[in-house]
């Protein structure tokens, strides 16, 4: 005598799990969720254009310099390969705080179907897709650093000339410059040749203070002591505020004066008006000699 | 009632404490009075314009206990100040002459950059009646350097002028001071700003004696206005 027999045919399974893609599906067809997943992808690409205005106005307005362009670049990137997951937060927080919250009383959620939080299919695309955004960044950070550095240390030189060496000062609350290669003139203000690579030692003479040229990206610790390096070739004619980004003291918020950059002729007037000498050789000169 | 009364006391007394401390905040962080150049007829620039002149009188002591303004005792009594006020105001698009009797000796700046002269209408100082466009490194005992610009919306603005000390064997004068040695120099006020000044010689206490009186105004430090 069979089983089937004796005891008949077996009940219909109640409460086995359903094949995780059911589950899943079943839900992402809870009313709420397609409500939520609207408000995620409004989310999201309403970040984009936040993304082109937070890198727009780094800076107080455009790049002075391939440098400073490239850190927009980046922070454009970053903030937009942020959105979706940015977007999925935000997307959660509003539907409590908007549809949830509208509930009242003992009402419970309908929670019929059933829930994710150890779904095989969803915990394996939310790793996934997380990890490649993270490594995505993480790939293009090691680049951009790259990219960076090279311009930093004057990769951008169209017109080949050799680099402009600024000594910088920092000081209780004035920055001062002096150029090392035309005499040691030296200036309150800083001037500079347009398309030709500087760089900058600086130190300080009293507490720690940061070198900034907001638009050109330099941005660079200044240290009693020591002697810190940075570099930048800017490629827009005009004056563009420097800064200290250090609280240095009492008058910190007026330590402040101006990069003057300069065609190459008048750079050179500057500098024998200054009664420096004038003369500049080219990066194969100055790699020769 | 008993509670109410104390409940009330409470909040009484807090409200005292919190006045209080505002007050005394207040009073510690109070600018010193402002010194307002005076008119003193008109003056040409080097470059033949003619320009309303003004004068600002002032001087130098090496110790807040003594001077017209000193005060005999106090944590500060040691620190040297610009005396009679830090806090100056002169008109704008004007010259303006300031007039500094020095009664410290050297302290020699750390940048060799403060023992020149910058920004005066001709690039000189005066010193004791001689012309200079720099002092010795080891000769200056203070600076007077008013710069940068707290917005875009002002003009730069930068002068900076190195005083010579007392020499350490200067004879006493009658009233106990050394005779001091008399700067003058001359700048060209552009259109209204509000601009900050202070010595740029380490003479202060502390770290690389950038601290003490360099951070406080009423003594090495202080705000200037350029008004319309």
């Amino acid at each position: 005598m069979s089983l089937d027999t004796e005891l008949g045919p077996p009940e219909p399974p109640t409460n086995r799990p359903l094949p995780p893609g059911d589950r899943l599906g079943r839900f992402l067809s809870r009313p709420y969720m397609k409500r939520i997943i609207i408000i995620w992808i409004i989310a999201t690409l309403a970040w984009i254009p936040v993304a082109f205005w937070l890198a727009d106005s780094m800076g107080g307005g455009p790049s002075a310099s391939k440098l400073m362009h490239e850190l927009k670049v980046t922070v454009f990137v970053f903030t937009v390969v942020s959105a979706p997951l940015m977007g999925f937060v935000l997307a959660v927080i509003l539907y409590s705080w908007l549809g949830w919250g509208r509930v009242s009383g003992d009402a419970v959620p309908d929670l019929k179907n059933p829930a994710i939080r150890t779904n095989p299919i969803a915990i394996t695309a939310w790793t996934i897709v997380v990890s490649v955004l993270a490594f995505f960044l993480v790939a293009w950070g090691i680049i951009e650093y790259t990219v960076v550095q090279n311009y930093a240390q004057g990769s951008d030189n169209p017109n080949n000339a050799a680099p402009l060496r600024v000594e910088v000062t920092g000081q209780q609350w004035v920055w001062t410059f002096s150029y090392p290669d035309h005499d040691n003139v030296s200036s309150e203000y800083l001037y500079l040749e347009h398309n030709r690579p500087v760089t900058f030692s600086m130190t300080s003479k009293d507490v720690i203070h940061n070198f900034w040229i907001v638009p050109m990206g330099v941005k660079m610790d200044v240290n009693p002591g020591e002697v810190t390096f940075a570099g930048v070739t800017p490629d827009v004619l005009g004056s563009f505020p420097i800064r200290c980004a250090e609280l240095c003291g009492m008058h910190h918020s007026f330590m402040q004066t101006d990069a003057v950059v300069l065609s190459k002729e008048d750079f050179t007037s500057w500098l024998a008006s200054q009664g420096a000498d004038t003369s500049t050789k080219t990066a194969s000169q100055a790699s020769a000699s | 009632m008993k509670r109410l009364l104390a409940a009330v006391l409470s909040v009484l007394i807090g409200a005292g404490i919190v006045a209080g401390t505002a007050l005394w905040a207040s009073s510690a962080g109070a600018e010193p009075p402002t010194l307002v150049a005076r008119f003193d007829g008109e003056k040409q620039t080097p470059d033949g314009r003619t320009l309303p002149h003004h004068l600002l009188d002032m001087a130098v002591y090496p110790s807040a206990a003594v001077g017209p303004d000193g005060q005999a005792d106090g944590p500060d009594a040691n620190w040297p100040f610009f005396s009679p006020s830090t806090s100056l105001q002169v008109p704008a698009n004007s010259l303006v002459t300031i007039r500094l009797k020095m009664y410290d000796g050297g302290t020699e700046p750390y940048n060799e950059f403060f023992g020149k002269v910058h920004g005066t209408v001709d690039g000189t100082i005066s010193i004791d009646g001689d012309v200079h466009t720099a002092v010795k490194l080891a000769n200056v005992a203070h600076t007077f350097t008013i710069h940068q610009y707290p917005e875009a919306n002002q003009p730069n603005f930068f002068v900076s002028v190195p005083f010579k000390g007392v020499p350490a064997k200067a004879p006493n004068l009658e009233n106990g001071y050394p005779k001091p040695v008399v700067t003058e120099f001359t700048f060209e006020t552009g259109d209204p700003g509000s601009y900050i000044w202070n010595c740029e010689v380490p003479c202060g206490d502390r770290y690389m004696w950038f601290g003490g009186p360099m951070q406080e105004r009423g003594f090495m430090a202080g705000t200037f206005e350029v008004v319309g």
